[in-house]
């Protein structure tokens, strides 16, 4: 979550920025998500006349980057000295000498359970739908968002997950809610929304307190609008859409800390805190997997790579095959993304073996997706019809001296450049060759179909090599 | 993420010197940023034997915190003007017993949070008395406990005082030993020194003291003494020789107490300089 955001945050502009400083809340999370030594640093400056020379930092710490700092804007740096931002250092002071940032309203009428089991079902809604379970499906924002992030793909009515997506369902909840958030975010220009009052409502949602309700009334505009898309991903909860009244659920009060975000809420939950609950998979040298959960998603999970056999209340019996591999390959996911799922799920029996994965399915997995890419498509331009051997020769030497050959054929004079290539070449033959020693096609026959390459031809000119 | 969670026990001892009100504010400041640094991070306050607040358990804002905090230091200074007026220096510092009960605290959360978490403690004592030579042996007995759960003691001493007791715990459990002469800066002797976690005190350059007063409080009368008589078995110290070693009973060579001329017989004993006990465990009195 961190570096995700901090890169987000980087691109921000200075304006942007210090709106965002001016917000207490925003500016606890986003020093929250300093380093350490950046952290330190911001302390020994605040309190002290907000300014230090480059020596004394130098003196005072032995390794401090801090180019980040003034990448965010926090300081800034003149020749001699850095100076602390006027308005963090403002809103990070009131923090400090108890200006805390007050609830909005403090009448319990909810409970916790109730919002844990909305935030939970909201969350596990959307997983669901990208693993191809399509019992609930989300609301048009969400696909929306999903499609726009890369996550799946439409086409004909239905869904893919694609590899993005697939790497999505390995990360904890808090990544994959931070991934959409941006997504979110970086849509939300598109929709006219201000980006600042967007993401200082996020920070100001990880500060609020679980179980309380909150008056929409101090919102703005823009954040009223949000309400209903942060509802569908379950981090908020109104009694109803027209409701003066919202509850953050834990997914939103864990936003910019570091508790789980989501708790189990009963023994079929996808989200449980134990790492033993994690580790559920058995891989046998036959190929043959077995994974004693009864959890839905991570079920649907497997189904995307495994053939499934049989399934008990707590276990499921599966075979990795050639097919079910290259269907999920197809779909854009990749081996070391299977494999990597296969080794962090590994039951705790498995942790036995040295290495953890069977060797001869990890290295088929493998294979099978080598298999797949044995192709390799470049566009560029064939060269043939040459009249005489030292006219080739002379040609290819010139191509190669300048590291644009990608395939060549002596005894059939041919070869084959890359597009940037092919401008020098047609230069020296035009200057060197007024004859017109050779015909460059750039028609559309230049590809050379390799043996058994189920690949289809590229429709630009282009040469396709066994790799 | 390399940030950890650190809780910090804050053991305040304000006996024989008054505290402003000032100083006490600079040091809520300082435990407000240790909480903004993460919100793993905890702490808890430990005054006069008693705790006073700890973040983990009582869920209350800043605000609140800080009350609880200043209403304890009044009360301390309210109930001590009323026994100072009835029996002048009865009381003494409570400092040995207060930082036991904070290691008790923190053990008992160490017990909770199992083998596995990655919590880490430590403990800032903010003093403003002088040393209790009495108190050496169970203030030691701290510092050993301390030193074995590396658990790391950091010493912040307010208006000059003379605690030599405290710079060996700061010096035997790696923790910072600060003076901190001018109390309305407090708060950034505080930042400077004892804010950064384990982690990061490596890559920041900190205030060491080089030279620490090793000298040792004597068993017998409790005195601190540069050179001091050292029973062979259990390392007690004493400042005349004894006939029998008043901790472990055992019996002192009698031709070692001789040879210093002490009186019951042609005995000795060693004599060595008193830098206290090296690794001893333990101290038993």
């Amino acid at each position: 979550m961190n570096e995700l955001l901090i890169d987000y945050l980087k691109s921000l502009s200075k304006l942007n920025l210090n709106k965002l400083f001016n917000n207490r809340s925003s500016t606890l999370t986003i020093f929250r998500l300093l380093d350490d030594g950046h952290k330190q640093l911001i302390s020994n400056l605040l309190f002290n006349s907000h300014s230090i020379d480059k020596k004394s930092v130098s003196l005072l710490f032995k390794d401090l980057d801090y180019k980040l700092l003034l990448e965010l804007n926090i300081i800034t740096s003149d020749k001699e000295s850095i100076h602390l931002n006027d308005s963090f250092t403002q809103s990070l002071t009131q923090l400090l000498c108890g200006n805390t940032i007050e609830p909005l309203s403090k009448t319990i009428t909810t409970t916790i359970e109730q919002l844990d089991s909305f935030a939970t079902h909201q969350w596990e809604i959307i997983l669901h739908y990208m693993v191809g379970n399509y019992t609930h499906t989300p609301s048009k924002g969400v696909l929306f968002l999903l499609e726009n992030s890369n996550l799946i793909t439409t086409s004909k009515k239905t869904h893919n997950i694609t590899s993005n997506g697939f790497q999505f369902l390995l990360q904890d909840v808090q990544m994959q809610l931070w991934q959409l958030l941006l997504q979110y975010l970086s849509l939300s220009q598109i929709r006219q929304m201000d980006l600042v009052e967007v993401l200082s409502f996020l920070f100001i949602l990880g500060t609020l307190e679980l179980g309380k309700d909150y008056s929409i009334d101090t919102l703005t505009v823009t954040q009223q609008a949000m309400l209903s898309d942060l509802r569908d991903y379950g981090l908020v909860w109104q009694r109803k859409t027209s409701s003066k009244r919202f509850y953050p659920t834990r997914l939103a009060t864990s936003l910019t800390s570091s508790a789980p975000p989501l708790l189990p809420t009963n023994s079929t939950s996808s989200f449980t805190t134990s790492s033993d609950n994690k580790r559920f998979i058995i891989l046998e040298t036959n190929y043959r997997l077995y994974a004693y959960t009864s959890n839905p998603l991570q079920i649907s999970i497997l189904n995307l790579f495994v053939t499934l056999k049989a399934r008990y209340p707590n276990l499921i019996i599966g075979v990795i095959t050639r097919d079910s591999i290259r269907s999920a390959l197809s779909n854009g996911i990749t081996a070391d993304q299977i494999i990597g799922y296969l080794t962090s799920h590994a039951h705790t029996q498995m942790h036995r073996n040295n290495p953890l994965l069977p060797v001869t399915v990890s290295d088929q997995i493998r294979l099978w997706e080598l298999e797949k890419n044995r192709l390799k498509a470049d566009e560029g331009v064939l060269y043939e019809d040459f009249r005489s051997q030292p006219d080739y020769e002379i040609l290819l030497n010139y191509a190669n001296s300048y590291d644009c050959v990608l395939w060549s054929n002596d005894s059939k004079r041919l070869f084959f450049v890359t597009l940037e290539g092919h401008q020098i070449v047609r230069e020296f033959v035009k200057r060197r060759l007024p004859g017109g020693g050779s015909n460059s096609r750039s028609g559309s026959g230049t590809s050379t179909p390799a043996a058994a390459a189920p690949a289809p031809a590229p429709a630009t000119p282009s040469l396709v090599l066994p790799s | 993420m390399t940030t950890t969670s650190n809780h910090l026990s804050l053991v305040v001892d304000l006996k024989n010197k008054n505290v402003t009100l000032e100083s006490c504010k600079q040091l809520l400041v300082f435990i407000n940023l240790h909480l903004c640094v993460t919100d793993l991070n905890s702490a808890s306050i430990h005054l006069n034997n008693r705790i006073v607040v700890d973040t983990n358990e009582d869920d209350g804002g800043f605000n609140d915190l800080s009350k609880v905090f200043l209403d304890a230091v009044k009360d301390y200074y309210d109930k001590e003007a009323v026994e100072s007026t009835s029996s002048p220096s009865s009381s003494s510092s409570s400092l040995a017993t207060t930082l036991a009960q904070s290691l008790c605290h923190i053990n008992r959360k160490i017990n909770d949070q199992g083998t596995d978490a990655s919590n880490t403690f430590r403990i800032l004592i903010l003093a403003a008395s002088d040393d209790v030579p009495s108190h050496y042996v169970s203030l030691m007995n701290s510092i050993f406990a301390a030193q074995k759960g590396k658990i790391v003691v950091d010493v912040c001493e307010l208006y000059n005082c003379n605690t030599i007791f405290l710079q060996q715990a700061a010096h035997l459990t790696g923790g910072n030993y600060i003076q901190a002469t001018q109390t309305d800066c407090l708060i950034q002797y505080l930042i400077m020194a004892f804010l950064p976690n384990h982690e990061l005190r490596k890559h920041v350059v900190q205030p060491r003291s080089d030279k620490v007063d090793f000298r040792a409080a004597c068993f017998c009368h409790k005195r601190i003494v540069d050179i001091a008589y050292i029973c062979s078995v259990c390392l007690s110290i004493f400042c005349h020789p004894p006939q029998r070693c008043s901790t472990c009973d055992s019996p002192f060579p009698a031709r070692t107490l001789a040879k210093f001329g002490v009186e019951g017989g042609a005995n000795g004993a060693q004599q060595t300089h008193a830098h206290a006990p090296r690794n001893p465990s333990r101290l038993r009195e």
